[in-house]
């Protein structure tokens, strides 16, 4: 090539596009080699993700509810202004259920499930509550080594997991029994109590 | 090449021997101002990816080609966003086209037309020319770095020169007339 204008523009061409010396190229990829592979990100994301689905199923999944609709705070707050209201009036009587035969036949036509105290139990039921609202519940009244007590029966797929008010100073114990949940409201714990109870 | 993946010692020997032309076809892609970068990042990319290395194909080959791989992305990313109230903005941005080869920075000692001829040229044709005048590669090499069939290595050169002498031709000062003799 012999070209004036050729010789002059690979000239122009070879100045401009000198490349760097081959320490250049070394060093990047050294640092190439020794740079900390990067993690890939789409595990964060994945994980990102399944913690919002999640979060979202907790909050929009339908909780159970009881019987008449209320959370386990309000059933709560039912049963132990029920209980306050039973023991301001003595622990009286109201209701049907006074013996084992009475307590089946009322469960079985409230929750067509059937339940009864078992032969020997100290548990003497006095009868059902009838005054203030409870939520839906059978509500039963009853005395264990002495001790009153209220025993809420509900059916297990409207037992909404009942939480006693922090400042009711009941004590609540619960016992799955068949398709039924039981619960008991004391002044002290009552879980012994509620083993009296049996699916006849 | 030893074994069926590259080891650093092998990976950095191999980015050392074939560099300068890498940084050509990067210089060819984006300019000279960023080949260096370029160069950089290609090299992580390479180095991340060495599984896909095929050991028997040529290195060179497959390094040049993540650099043209990652040049085009390089000029994607810098491609010019649509103005928020141009009506479809986004059509707009698809068929913008990619930002011309930076001959105005750093031109390091190019004449302006030549530059502005150098940037007009398709970006292989780009790197078959320099490939050819810098680093002196022949046409089947610069062929099976750009993945281009010889001939077209050759012809695209051959226009790059032709346009770039025009370039010239057209910034050279008119010849006085020969003086005339008595």
């Amino acid at each position: 090539m012999t070209d004036p204008l050729d010789l002059r523009l690979d000239e122009s061409l070879r100045a401009a596009f000198a490349p760097p010396p081959a320490s250049t190229f070394t060093a990047a990829a050294a640092r190439a080699v020794g740079r900390p592979r990067a993690l890939p990100r789409w595990p964060w994301f994945v994980a990102a993700a399944a913690l919002l689905v999640v979060a979202v199923l907790m909050a929009a999944w339908p909780r159970p509810r009881g019987p008449e609709g209320h959370d386990g705070r309000e059933l709560g707050a039912l049963w132990a202004a029920a209980y306050h209201d039973a023991e301001a009036q003595g622990f009286g009587v109201e209701g049907c259920p006074r013996t084992g035969a009475d307590l089946c036949n009322a469960c079985e036509k409230r929750f067509s499930c059937r339940l009864a105290v078992a032969k020997g139990s100290d548990l003497a039921l006095l009868g059902t509550y009838e005054g203030r609202p409870t939520g839906g519940s059978m509500t039963l009244l009853a005395r264990a080594g002495g001790e009153p007590l209220c025993v809420c029966v509900l059916p297990q797929r409207q037992d909404p997991r009942v939480k006693l008010p922090r400042d009711s100073g009941l004590h609540l114990a619960r016992r799955e029994l068949g398709d039924l949940v039981l619960y008991a409201v004391a002044k002290s714990p009552a879980r012994g109590a509620l083993d009296s109870f049996v699916v006849p | 090449m030893p074994g069926s993946v590259l080891g650093s010692d092998e990976f950095v020997a191999a980015f050392t021997r074939h560099g300068r032309a890498l940084w050509v076809i990067a210089s060819a892609w984006v300019g000279r101002g960023d080949a260096a970068d370029l160069v950089q990042e290609a090299a992580r990319v390479a180095w991340e990816r060495r599984q896909q290395f095929e050991p028997g194909t040529q290195e060179r080959a497959w390094l040049a080609q993540i650099v043209r791989n990652v040049g085009a992305n390089w000029r994607r990313q810098r491609r010019p966003e649509p103005r928020p109230d141009e009506q479809f903005a986004d059509v707009a941005a698809r068929a913008a086209p990619a930002p011309a080869w930076p001959f105005d920075a750093d031109r390091h000692g190019l004449s302006d037309e030549l530059a502005r001829a150098l940037g007009a040229l398709p970006e292989v044709a780009r790197a078959c020319l320099l490939l050819q005048v810098v680093l002196g590669h022949s046409f089947a090499e610069i062929a099976t770095m750009l993945e281009i069939p010889e001939n077209t290595a050759s012809s695209h050169a051959r226009r790059a020169r032709l346009q770039l002498r025009a370039a010239l031709e057209a910034n050279e000062p008119a010849r006085a007339p020969a003086p005339e003799t008595p």
